[in-house]
């Protein structure tokens, strides 16, 4: 009957038409031949518009910020920082040198210098057997590899979020070492005898 | 290999292979099949039922379960990754849409692929630390920071300002304990040009500290590790610094009786070098007038003797050389006249 093929046609096409903007799991079950060029496509080209964008629950402005607790007390200014970083797989170091670096770079900071010691092997052979069999021995070893990233001129307040961040982030294996430089005045009492007054008389009955 | 194959080409040609090369032939069809195989389902490679025949093979039985879609059949490629991957998590083949593989290729196969690799789940991955998500996390921790002092770009201004440089370590490890007993040490270190010592003073807390103190650089440092507590240490170190700078300005009463071995420099008044040039002007004056009525003082206010000790400091404190040397035999002949 051509009035029913061309309605089923039409009904055909109009389906087709819904299933469009669908992926490709839905457009199979629909029962949609899949075209040519989606058939060997690994995902689709545009995202489906029900995806949600994650965002970070918090809004803020940037001058003022219910998150954001300002004290009077001195920052501590660290004039070095140095991170060791040390792991058993150099591929997970490389990787987290990647973060580092991009971290770093975001928050403005100044890394001077990243720079990679030999790895060390630390071998031992033992006994296989647990009497006698002297000849027949089995070997074990840890791998460790290194990173060292230097920083420079950081405030107490910088050094605690970026640390923080970093730290947290800290693959599975692998340790890390910070050594912090900060810079201070000399205690107020390191003046010379005769213009303390106070002082001196108790440091010279001593 | 070759016998069995043209055996098996022959069982192909005519209606049926005997019954002792039938089994071999399907066995061996099922395992060629096995190796060359791409599939993206998990080949039978490794685990405890590998070279086994799969469920599927029986094709009398329907599949026991419908096959999953997995979930990066359904990703786009501009979605937003730090949604379907916010956290440190282990890795999930169907929800990571990369064709990874992973593994030593056995039997002259390829890689295994991620479906069912256990290598790809025991290594950490970084999925979580795209570079949109850095930027994300980023943007919201910029608020926390803040900038360094302007004033102190150079390390001339920072040690202006700032002299004292506390060193301190924290590690991030794992163990049975949170605490590493090496975080409680701290290390202090200070010029001894930003103090404010006389001469006696700078000798004193020099001879008072011993190898704390680097002649090349001029840097104290003072470590402490006694106490249990980095604040404690701290203020340990602190205190030993003050200590050290007063009792280096004080003087004792048995500092007096110093004897020119322990001097750190020669020093030429009192000395036995003095006495002889003072006796020998003397005697020179005895022999020739007969009287010496030169004081001491007068003695060794004379250019020549001055000249002479001149020479005499230099090669005791700065060792000997050939310039030195030639200048106390200029000295001595000037001294006695013989020049």
């Amino acid at each position: 009957d051509p009035k029913m093929a061309a309605l089923a046609g039409g009904m055909a096409v109009r389906v087709t038409a819904l299933v469009a903007g669908r992926s490709i799991a839905q457009k199979v079950a629909y029962g949609i031949n899949r075209t040519v060029e989606n058939r060997f496509r690994y995902f689709l080209k545009q995202a489906a518009p029900t995806t949600a964008v994650f965002q970070p629950a918090l809004r803020y402005s940037s001058s003022t910020s219910k998150l954001v607790e300002t004290t009077d007390e001195p920052d501590v200014l660290y004039k070095k920082l140095v991170l060791l970083c040390k792991g058993h797989e150099e591929a997970v170091l490389d990787s987290y040198e990647q973060f580092v670096t991009m971290a770093a770079k975001e928050l403005q900071l100044n890394l001077e210098k990243i720079h990679r010691p030999h790895r060390v092997y630390d071998r031992i052979t033992l006994l296989k057997s647990v009497h006698i069999h002297k000849k027949a021995r089995v070997q074990y070893e840890i791998r460790t590899h290194f990173r060292v990233f230097h920083f420079k001129h950081l405030t107490g307040s910088t050094a605690n979020v970026f640390l923080e961040y970093v730290q947290r982030n800290l693959p599975e294996g692998v340790a890390m070492e910070v050594k912090k430089t900060a810079v201070e005045k000399l205690p107020d009492e390191l003046k010379p005898p005769g213009t303390q007054s106070e002082s001196a008389p108790a440091e010279a009955s001593q | 290999f070759e016998t069995t194959q043209c055996k098996v080409m022959a069982a192909v040609c005519t209606k049926m292979p005997p019954w002792w090369l039938q089994r071999s032939i399907s066995l061996k069809y099922s395992s060629v099949r096995l190796a060359s195989s791409l599939s993206p389902t998990s080949d039978n490679q490794r685990g405890p039922f590998r070279g086994r025949r799969r469920r599927e093979d029986n094709g009398n039985h329907a599949p026991s379960r419908r096959p999953l879609v997995p979930r990066s059949a359904k990703m786009a490629e501009d979605q937003d990754w730090p949604s379907v991957w916010p956290t440190a998590a282990s890795f999930k083949p169907s929800a990571v849409p990369l064709p990874l593989r992973m593994g030593f290729p056995l039997n002259r196969g390829v890689q295994p692929d991620k479906h069912g690799n256990n290598e790809l789940r025991k290594i950490p991955n970084f999925l979580h630390l795209t570079p949109p998500a850095v930027r994300r996390h980023c943007a919201v921790l910029r608020q926390f920071c803040t900038d360094w002092p302007v004033a102190l770009a150079t390390d001339a201004a920072c040690e202006a300002h700032f002299p004292l440089e506390v060193v301190t370590t924290d590690y991030v490890h794992s163990g049975p304990s949170l605490r590493h007993p090496d975080a409680r040490i701290v290390t202090i270190k200070v010029k001894l040009s930003q103090l404010e010592l006389d001469d006696h003073a700078r000798k004193k807390l020099i001879k008072l500290v011993g190898d704390r103190y680097d002649k090349e650089t001029d840097v104290l440092t003072i470590t402490a590790d006694r106490c249990p507590h980095r604040k404690q240490n701290y203020d340990y170190t602190r205190y030993l610094l003050t200590v050290l700078y007063l009792e280096s300005w004080n003087t004792e009463p048995w500092e007096a009786g110093i004897t020119p071995a322990d001097r750190d420099e020669f020093l030429f008044e009192g000395s036995a070098s003095e006495q002889n040039v003072v006796s020998t002007i003397k005697a020179i004056q005895e022999a020739e007038k007969g009287v010496s009525d030169t004081t001491q003082e007068d003695v060794l206010q004379n250019a020549n003797v001055q000249q002479y000790r001149e020479a005499v400091v230099t090669q005791k404190n700065e060792g000997e050389s050939s310039e030195h040397v030639q200048g106390y035999k200029d000295s001595v002949k000037r001294l006695l006249g013989l020049n």
